[in-house]
Order: structure tokens, then C-alpha cells, then sequence
């Protein structure tokens, strides 16, 4: 199988404006429960567009996207409690932070390809788990910290609503940045790279500049999301930043479709829904997750919406 | 012995790395195992598996059915686990390597990472996620001069190095052995050679089945038994890429150099670092010298 992109649409912007806008005009209408859950799909959004630049469109796999988002939220937070930054502040500084902890990675992948490049990006993705679980002096270990209240000038962002609609403005703005992003010269770069790396080198694209460039783009957009993650977690602890997560996270876009924003979208919105569904079966959720990843690799690469464009055609 | 009345804190300190050079050596020949398995799949079918944990850990809960549940004996216990893991190893053959023969590589590990949540998961389901214990080794400690073997330590290197052995003369010996090595330099002229390459697929997940069983048996007496045992399988890839990950002796090597360098970190650094120090070879290794440690410079 030959790894295809789906070029995202032209005109994606305008439907996903209207969402954002009808979703902002319902937000005060909905119950906790169903604004929680729409919360999770935004921060999902993000890191699943983050993760499909540099999977999807640059073709490196990485298998330590929940790293980056801890070390987006941890930074984040210990910035916030430490120096006393304001909010927004140590949100930038946790994604500058988890980007250049991007970047590193990025490195090997100049010489490693493939299933080496799987390998390191596993052993960074534990590395980092450890040191969040051991560094107690700075993370608090396993019994962690707790994330102090974000505010943005008059704004405190204590209620869910508030919390809601900051997540979704983020999201809006880093999906936007995503769409503009692959239909400039990096993003035309990134694809070259997927389709071939010796073809790309040949017309002239520097391997080096876009691979580390798409790595550290791809880690910023996680830390930005461990940045506001650590709000709604309220009490920041190293679990949620295992394998598992990690793994969860490639699911997403592999379910939505690679090389795809609108993929990317569909694919968070969908497995964040999907445990909701299954609140029933929770024990089944490890199954469930790991079934529709194999069946998808297996049966329907380009995912769901690439099915989607296949079946009308445009 | 007048010595060490003289030097007791110097007799300690040296008993003490004998201690730890033997714990390595025991942590070290299971990653070499582990590694074994890896390497065998990974030369001659090109798929590094990342479920291969899993079926480390399968192999464990099967001794553990065969042994506590049904109390059968040891020997039938060996026999039956190796064989469930075997068939463990068909079937993964059928699922992930046969459908994605010419898949990228990036397919293969996103396959061979989904079945390994689907085995930790219905582990999870099947037995639940607590520990077991699987006591099949007696721990009565055997004396040798000062130092002290328990007959778990023994037994786990017995065995697992004599395995290793056989595996060795098989790929040296036997005319299907010899096949398979030929599969993994060159597939397409060990084909026009007479070599059945879907026969050699065939048995080198039967026996990477078989190898993972014995593992996950070797493990589960020092580690109890538990659905998350598979993440082994980072140590044993860890212990491959030491070695270069293409060579079976290298990967072998690697197992021991990271059992004893665990080992030491563990009592002469801290526990912490113990954890993390495969972690750190394997990344280092693989931006420094992705052709192994023991691997002539690419």
C-alpha cells in the first residue's frame, strides 16, 4: 500500500468557522457533562492536527506524542507555580518547550527511518514518563501538583464554560494555523517528504531544516495542548502520559485519515466520543480502541474521511 | 579468610558487585531472549514487532494455566506453554504479517502496536489485571564458596542459555535453519535458490512463539504475572539495538551488557536510574551508532 495524502480542501475554513461559531452559541445551553466532553474533543483536535503534520503529511511515525503533551502541561504548570508567569505566558513557554523537546527528537530521524525511528521515540516517550515519575523535587512524583487557576486579565477560567470556550478558540486558531501551514512551501516540503525522501532532496528540499522543523511543530502543538490539558486536569499527575495515551493519540488520525485535517478533526471528535459511548464497556475500551486501529490499518488506510471522499468523489 | 577480617567493608563491597554481576547476568540472558525473539521476526520478515511483549506475557498466563490452575508438572508444563505460544505465533503470522507483506514500515508497526493492545487488553479481560504468582523454581539458596545462587538465578540461565545453544546449532546445523538465514540476506535469490519463503515465514513465528513462551515462563517466576509484563519486550529491544539489531549473537551480547549495566546503575547510581538507563542506551545508541555496539561502523 502506497502512503497517499488526502489534500485537504481549499474552502475548509468556512465550515469549520461555522462550527466554531455554532459551537460557541450552544456552549451556554448544554449541560456540564456534554461541555466536558466537547472540552476533551478541542484539546484532542489539537494535538491530533499536531501529530498529523508531522505522521500524515511528513510520513515520521512517533510513538511519544503523550510526552510532549506532559511536558507541555508540566512546564506549564511548574512555570506557573515557580515563577509566578501569567497564564498565557507559561501556555507559550510549555509549547516553546515541548517543540524544542521536538526538535531533539527530530535529530535521529535524520539518520533513522521507519521502524528504527518507531524505536526511539518509544524509548523517549518512556524517558520522559520516568522523569516525571522521579524527579519529585520538580514534578511532584506520582503524588504531583496541583495546576494553579488559570486568568487572562479580569477572565478566570474556573468554570467549565469559561474553560470551554478557551480551549475552543485555541483550537480553532492551531487548526486554521495547520490548514494554512500545509498549503505553504513547508507544508508542500512535509509532503514531499512523505512521498519520498530522495525525490525530495533531489528538488531541492532541505531533509534536515523540514524533518527537525516538523517534529518541533508537531511537539509544539502537543505542549500547547498539555498546556490547557493541565487545566482541566486541575491535579497534574505522570499518568496520563504513558504509551497507552500515546498510542491512542496515532488511533485518532489513523481513524480520521492520514494527511488530512478535516481527518485529523473527525478522527479526535470521534475517539473522544467514543469512550462516552462505551462508558458501559469500560473494560472493553482497551479492546475496542486497539480493534478499530487494526481494522483500519488493515482494511482502510486513507480512514474515514478519505473513505468519505472516495465514495462522493471530490 | 584473614584477609576479610583485616578488609571487611573491601570483602563486602567486592562480594557485593559479585551480587550484582550475577543479578545482572540473570536479568541479562532473559533481555537476550526477548531480544532473540525480536531479531529472528525482524530478519527475516522485516516486521519489528511491537506486540512481542505481548506474547511474552501470553506465554507467561499460559504457564500460569498449565501450572497453577491445572497443576500439571513441570516438564508437561515447558512442553504445553511453548507449544500454546507456537500457535500464539501462527496466528499472529496470519493477522500481521501475511495481510502486510509489502505494507510500509510505517503501517507494520501501527498493526504490530494495535495487537498489542488487543492481547494486553483481553489478558486484562481473561485473567484480570492483579498480580500472580508462579513459583515453579525452588528459591532454597545454593552455596558456592561465599556468594549465594538462589535456584531461581540458576535455573533461569541454565535454561535460558542452552536454548540459545540449541538455537544456535539449529541456524548453523539444520537445512531449514540455513534457509531461513538465506531469507534474511536476500529473499528473492533465497527463493531462486529453492527456498519456500512462506514456509520460512511460517516456522520463524512458530518458533519466535515458542522463544516468547519460554521467556515469558523464565520471567514470571521473578516478576509474578501481570498484564503490563510485556513491557519487557522495550528492554528487549533495547538489548537488539546494543547489538545492532540484525546480528542474533549481538543482540545476545546486548542482552547481558544491559542486564549487568541495570544491575550495577541500580545499587551504584539509584533505583531510578535503573529504569531508565535502557531507555538512554537504546536512544543513544541509535543516534550514535545505529549499527550496535559490537556492530562494525556504517
Amino acid at each position: 500500500m502506497k502512503w497517499t495524502i488526502l489534500d485537504s480542501h481549499h474552502k475548509i475554513w468556512v465550515p469549520l468557522l461555522l462550527v466554531f461559531i455554532g459551537l460557541a452559541a450552544i456552549a451556554p445551553f448544554l449541560d456540564v457533562y456534554f461541555l466536558y466532553i466537547l472540552t476533551i474533543v478541542c484539546l484532542n483536535v489539537i494535538l491530533a492536527t499536531g501529530l498529523n503534520l508531522l505522521t500524515g503529511y511528513t510520513g515520521q511515525i512517533s510513538l511519544c506524542h503523550s510526552g510532549f503533551l506532559g511536558i507541555g502541561a508540566y512546564s506549564c504548570t511548574i512555570l506557573m507555580i515557580r515563577l509566578h508567569l501569567p497564564y498565557p505566558l507559561a501556555l507559550l513557554a510549555g509549547g516553546l518547550i515541548a517543540g524544542c523537546a521536538g526538535f531533539l527528537v527530530g535529530i535521529p530521524a535524520l539518520r533513522l527511518r521507519g521502524l528504527y525511528l518507531a524505536m526511539v521515540t518509544l524509548g523517549f516517550g518512556e524517558i520522559v514518563h520516568l522523569v516525571f515519575h522521579h524527579w519529585q523535587g520538580l514534578t511532584g512524583g506520582p503524588l504531583g501538583l496541583k495546576v494553579p487557576t488559570a486568568r487572562i486579565g479580569p477572565v478566570v477560567f474556573k468554570s467549565e464554560l469559561s474553560l470551554f470556550y478557551l480551549f475552543l478558540f485555541v483550537a480553532f486558531i492551531f487548526v486554521i494555523l495547520a490548514r494554512n501551514l500545509i498549503q505553504s512551501k513547508i507544508g508542500r516540503a512535509f509532503r514531499s517528504i512523505a512521498y519520498s525522501e530522495i525525490a525530495a532532496q533531489a528538488s531541492g528540499v532541505d531533509l534536515a531544516r523540514y524533518k527537525t522543523l516538523s517534529f518541533a511543530l508537531s511537539a509544539f502543538y502537543a505542549g500547547i495542548a498539555g498546556g490547557l490539558y493541565c487545566q482541566l486536569l486541575k491535579y497534574l499527575s505522570p499518568d496520563p502520559f504513558g504509551l497507552f495515551e500515546s498510542i491512542q493519540y496515532l488511533t485518532m488520525i489513523v481513524l480520521g485519515g492520514m494527511g488530512s485535517i478535516i481527518g485529523s478533526v473527525l478522527g479526535a471528535s470521534l475517539l473522544s466520543i467514543l469512550p462516552e459511548i462505551l462508558r458501559d464497556f469500560k473494560d472493553y475500551q482497551e479492546l475496542i480502541f486497539s480493534l478499530l486501529l487494526m481494522l483500519f490499518i488493515l482494511f482502510m488506510p486513507r480512514g474515514i474521511y478519505g473513505m468519505i471522499r472516495s465514495v462522493f468523489r471530490f | 579468610m584473614g584477609r576479610g577480617r583485616i578488609f571487611p567493608s573491601a570483602l563486602f563491597r567486592k562480594e557485593m558487585l559479585i551480587q550484582n554481576l550475577i543479578g545482572g547476568i540473570q536479568a541479562g540472558s532473559l533481555y537476550a531472549l526477548v531480544a532473540l525473539g525480536l531479531i529472528i521476526i525482524f530478519k527475516a520478515t522485516s516486521v519489528l514487532n511491537f506486540a512481542y511483549g505481548e506474547m511474552v506475557m501470553m506465554g507467561a498466563y499460559f504457564s500460569l494455566v498449565f501450572y497453577s490452575f491445572l497443576h500439571l508438572p513441570l516438564p508437561l508444563v515447558f512442553l504445553f506453554a511453548l507449544l500454546s505460544g507456537t500457535l500464539l505465533g501462527l496466528l499472529l503470522e496470519r493477522v500481521i504479517c501475511q495481510p502486510l507483506q509489502r505494507a510500509s514500515p510505517m503501517t507494520i508497526v501501527i498493526a504490530t502496536v494495535a495487537m498489542m493492545g488487543i492481547l494486553k487488553s483481553l489478558a486484562r479481560l481473561i485473567w484480570g489485571p492483579g498480580y500472580y504468582a508462579l513459583p515453579i523454581f525452588t528459591v532454597t539458596p545454593f552455596q558456592f564458596f561465599s556468594l549465594s545462587l538462589s535456584g531461581n538465578t540458576l535455573y533461569t540461565v541454565l535454561i535460558s542459555v542452552s536454548f540459545m545453544g540449541l538455537f544456535y546449532l539449529f541456524f548453523v546445523f539444520t537445512k531449514i535453519g540455513k534457509g531461513m538465514r538465506a531469507t534474511s540476506e536476500n529473499p528473492i535469490a533465497a527463493s531462486l535458490m529453492g527456498v519456500r519463503i512462506p514456509q520460512v515465514f511460517f516456522l520463524t513465528w512458530a518458533i519466535a512463539g515458542a522463544l516468547a513462551a519460554l521467556s515469558g515462563l523464565l520471567i514470571a517466576p521473578l516478576t509474578g504475572v501481570f498484564p503490563d509484563m510485556g513491557n519487557i519486550s522495550v528492554k528487549g529491544f533495547a538489548a537488539g539495538v546494543l547489538g545492532g539489531f540484525g546480528s542474533v549473537p549481538g543482540g545476545i551480547l546486548g542482552g547481558f551488557f544491559l542486564g549487568v549495566a541495570e544491575s550495577l546503575a541500580g545499587s551504584y547510581i539509584s533505583t531510578a536510574f535503573k529504569d531508565v538507563i535502557a531507555f538512554l542506551l537504546l536512544v543513544a545508541v541509535l543516534i550514535f551508532r545505529p549499527t550496535g555496539l559490537f556492530g562494525k561502523q556504517g
